[in-house]
């Protein structure tokens, strides 16, 4: 049971295992390259990642699993409210009635074979996730606790709120991310901690921009490019400043969102957006990177999130007249509306003079008159952060919040089962797959509904694994790289590590946080979102003058931030075109020259290019894709649209 | 917070400074460093007002990688040699629902489950300074009393085999009594959790389940392990005898516990040998007070 004691670090392992075979290259200043071969990497090891790394060593695959951080730091770890499923533990539920909310709350633009998938899956990933230990909060019978949430309903809306978020206290995130981890040690993953994955490697006789260019223009022009098969991707030990090859059958991109382009966020300061950016700088398209989910109840000013589940316990949002103002915009769901619906709806109290604080310019979150027991057992994990980060007691006082960015419902456009797609024709790009917050499947939409993102992140980590299983048999013959594989992505690391520009990462990133908080906030306008491409464009223009100053190549973090400034860059422009090309309010995207939804012309997915891998020389360019609005079998009827009301 | 400073620092005096950091929220657990002396996390520790610098210095007898990064390698290899999931003899049924779990056996799992991951107890501890090899430190072991705790082999008969392996494991003079109650482990969490207590019961669960099966396995693991109780490692001919001397002693003694714990040295005990906590100039967020 418990022989093995102690096992090598994963640097060693690798060092020792017979896949690795050591090449060393002078072409690019000397730099030590190790290859490797394995049927499956995943890259990210957050609870996509850890869940498709389990999966597929489940499968009997050879897998390595790449990740910046340790896999507990990822930012899965900070979520809290819960992860929905139609367990009927406290009412009377179905699945449907989930994928009914789920197509509802994505504003129709969700594709409804992958929301089906979702929703009916979604009671048997969370017995799974128990059954690994999970220590979900208790129902008096003994069952598994199950919370309201934002925009979750019966009987296909008629039926009032439903109790379908399964918790545990507050800290779900958390809770699942170190039992995904057990999951993951259980099933003996090979981690390779600490890695920084720069660029994909693709099946491409030509360079990388030559790549891009050819994919674009034969995209636009509606036929099959090359190959185009992704072999594995390319890494950096940040230990030791080593380059890794990493050949696989099958690529797993789980990388997360890149929500460190805004200023104020909830997110971690790791979340870059890189796995996105690989794709892209591939030649990849995004999908709909314009659909930024603003949180309704971040800290003011701190930005740390306060979770959805405060309203689901009977937390109230009020203005500086005390009213609970959330009964004017949503009479049905009040509070407990979608969370670009509360959003909206502060901004404006704002707007309208009703914020509080000295400056009007937040809102207060009431949970002094609930129950000091209940939030001791079903809300700790937020009464300690309202303390620490606003000074607040929230048994006594109200803590100030304001929608702050959280979430990015678009990311690397896949099918159901997770292969990536790369033009309108969902061509399928061999090889490669992307699961969680870093793909779009689409099961978001617009807008996502809270606790469906966990819920995301298992069921199509399950999925990346389950269809790579489909696919590539175990103990397959290694992948062949080309010969020069890698070498381009090598190159602009060592242009990065030795460029001495005039704007240190910091400033540029700063200018960068602050043009997205300015020009593409909760509400956006035609105005602002052309000055807003315009500043983009200067801060593209602008990273060929960035300057690193650390030299070495032993956790050189200032060249890490650099690398993860060019992928916030390249995402954060093409989300910047996107809306402002987006004429209509839809979900998350709320444009005030156009108010309304436009069903007959926009929807669609937007699909977005740079035409150069580089961001100092790209354009954006923007193609459309259509909505998939049949599900996937009978089990499930065809959502029709309809007016979204809360 | 002592981050955004260091933060601040790397953004524009010198962008070499190197350190851990992703959530900025304490739930995470990178951040871990030594601050004014004491372990913490540092997005969540305010910037006192002082005259005096602060000063941050990497976790404590650690191998630092570079500036305030230390190698954690050994302590994620223990966490998982400790086997943290959930273990049943069982298998489920295509049909099953959830293994059914009281409120009050889940409360029972509360102030463990949080537990980060953050090594600032581990780091924090003279005993796991002394022994990184060998001892498990608080974290590890009040991960392992979250799985043991947790009531959810209940419901197999086989529940003791199961249970009584993890405690077999942890049985250990050097695994599970090189803690001695020095209490900077509880003193310094940064999430308000309790480990030396964890470890506590863990000392009584043994006591009470103990069987005679257990005692050829640890006597075992105790002659492997002499003479490492100190850490340190006396010379010549003198540490020779007294190697000897305390051999005989000791397997004199333990040969005759039969139940694996005598009541002198390791006795558990939820008094601190030491009573005296050292001073802490750096003060703490408001959680420090929800402790007992």
């Amino acid at each position: 049971m418990l022989s093995r004691l102690t096992r090598p670090a994963a640097n060693a392992a690798a060092r020792l295992a017979k896949s690795v075979r050591k090449v060393s290259t002078t072409q690019i200043g000397g730099y030590e390259v190790f290859d490797h071969s394995y049927d499956a990497v995943v890259i990210g090891a957050g609870g996509a990642g850890l869940r498709a790394a389990a999966g597929l060593v489940g499968h009997g695959l050879k897998t390595a699993c790449i990740t910046k951080v340790f896999p507990t730091r990822s930012h899965t770890v900070a979520a809290q409210g819960g992860i929905n499923g139609a367990l009927a533990n406290m009412t009377e539920d179905d699945w449907r009635w989930h994928a009914y909310d789920t197509v509802k709350g994505a504003d129709w633009l969700g594709d409804q074979d992958a929301i089906q998938h979702m929703c009916r899956l979604a009671p048997e990933v969370i017995l799974e996730l128990e059954s690994f230990g999970l220590p979900f909060s208790r129902t008096p019978e003994g069952k598994i606790y199950q919370r309201a949430f934002g925009g979750q309903s019966l009987k296909f809306g008629k039926g009032g709120q439903a109790y379908r978020c399964a918790a545990a206290a507050d800290r779900t995130g958390h809770a699942i991310l170190h039992t995904l981890y057990g999951m993951a040690l259980k099933f003996d993953c090979l981690f390779f901690v600490e890695y920084f994955a720069m660029d994909l490697i693709m099946s491409s006789h030509c360079s990388a921009s030559e790549g891009v260019k050819r994919r674009v223009v034969a995209a636009s022009r509606r036929t099959s490019g090359d190959d185009g098969k992704c072999l594995g991707c390319v890494a950096m030990c940040m230990e030791d400043g080593s380059i890794h090859r990493f050949g696989a059958h099958s690529t797993i991109i789980a990388t997360g969102g890149f929500g460190r382009a805004y200023q104020s966020c909830t997110s971690a300061h790791t979340c870059t957006g890189d796995g996105s950016a690989m794709a892209s700088r591939a030649g990849l398209p995004m999908q709909d990177l314009e659909f930024v989910q603003f949180h309704p109840t971040g800290i003011f000013p701190a930005g740390c999130l306060l979770t959805e589940g405060c309203r689901g316990e009977g937390g109230i949002l009020r203005n500086s007249e005390g009213e609970p103002f959330m009964a004017r915009y949503a009479p049905t769901a009040k509070d407990l509306a979608s969370r670009d619906v509360v959003s909206r709806a502060m901004t404006l109290e704002i707007r309208e003079g009703r914020g509080v604080g000295p400056n009007k310019d937040h809102i207060f979150l009431h949970l002094d008159h609930l129950p000091p027991e209940t939030l001791a057992e079903r809300l700790p994990g937020i009464s300690e952060t309202a303390k620490i980060f606003a000074g607040v007691d929230v048994t006594k006082e109200p803590a100030p919040v304001l929608p702050t960015v959280h979430y990015n419902m678009g990311g690397i456009p896949t099918n159901w089962k997770t292969q990536v797609v790369k033009d309108a024709e969902d061509t399928i790009v061999p090889g490669l797959f992307a699961a969680g917050e870093a793909g779009c499947a689409s099961v978001h939409g617009a807008n996502r509904l809270g606790a469906n993102s966990l819920l995301d992140l298992v069921v199509f980590g399950r999925q990346a694994a389950d269809t790579t299983a489909e696919l590539v048999k175990p103990n397959s013959p290694p992948v062949v790289l080309p010969k020069n594989a890698g070498e381009a992505s090598i190159a602009r690391m060592d242009k990065m590590r030795h460029c001495s520009g005039p704007i240190p990462t910091a400033v540029l990133r700063r200018e960068l946080q602050v043009t997205m908080q300015k020009y593409a906030p909760v509400y956006r306008n035609a105005d602002d979102l052309a000055k807003g491409k315009e500043a983009v464009v200067e801060v593209m223009k602008k990273f060929k003058d960035v300057g690193v100053s650390d030299r070495t190549m032993i956790w050189n973090t200032d060249l890490i931030e650099t690398l993860e400034l060019e992928n916030l860059i390249n995402q954060a422009a093409q989300e910047m075109y996107a809306a402002e090309a987006r004429k209509e309010s839809r979900g998350a995207h709320a444009h005030e020259n156009f108010p309304d939804r436009d069903d007959e012309n926009w929807m669609k997915h937007t699909l977005s290019w740079l035409d150069k891998p580089h961001v100092e020389d790209a354009k954006v360019v923007l193609k459309y894709r259509r909505v998939i609005d049949q599900p996937l079998d009978k089990e499930m009827h065809h959502v029709p649209p309809a007016k979204r009301v809360y | 917070m002592i981050l955004d400073a260091l933060i601040k620092i790397k953004d524009e005096v010198d962008t070499t400074l190197t350190f851990r950091r992703s959530c900025r929220e304490g739930i995470c657990g990178s951040c871990a460093m030594n601050i004014n002396g004491k372990n913490g996390l540092a997005c969540l520790l305010y910037i006192e007002e002082s005259s005096k610098p602060i000063e941050i210095q990497p976790l404590p007898h650690t191998y630092v990688v570079k500036d305030l990064v230390p190698d954690l390698t050994n302590f994620y290899n223990q966490y998982k040699s400790i086997e943290p999931w959930l273990k049943r003899k069982d298998v489920k049924g295509k049909n099953d629902k959830e293994y059914f779990q009281s409120r009050e056996d889940r409360a029972k799992l509360d102030g463990m489950y949080e537990c980060i991951l953050c090594a600032c107890c581990m780091t924090s501890c003279p005993s796991y300074w002394w022994n990184p090899e060998y001892y498990l430190g608080p974290a590890v072991l009040m991960q392992a009393y979250r799985w043991i705790a947790d009531s959810r082999d209940q419901y197999t008969e086989e529940r003791m085999v199961y249970r009584g392996e993890r405690l077999a494991w942890v049985n250990d003079t050097m695994k599970l009594y090189r803690c001695h109650g020095i209490m900077n482990c509880t003193n310094c969490c940064p999430k308000g959790l309790d480990p030396a207590k964890a470890i506590v019961h863990l000392k009584e669960q043994v006591a009470e389940t103990y069987t005679d099966g257990w005692k050829n396995m640890m006597t075992q693991e105790i002659v492997k392990n002499k003479g490492r109780e100190s850490g340190m490692m006396p010379l010549g001919l003198l540490s020779f005898l007294e190697g000897m001397a305390s051999q005989v002693c000791v397997f004199f003694l333990e040969g005759h516990v039969g139940i694996g714990l005598d009541l002198g040295r390791w006795r558990p005990s939820p008094v601190p040998f030491f009573t005296e906590l050292p001073d802490q100039e750096q003060s703490c967020p408001p959680q420090e007070l929800w402790r007992h």
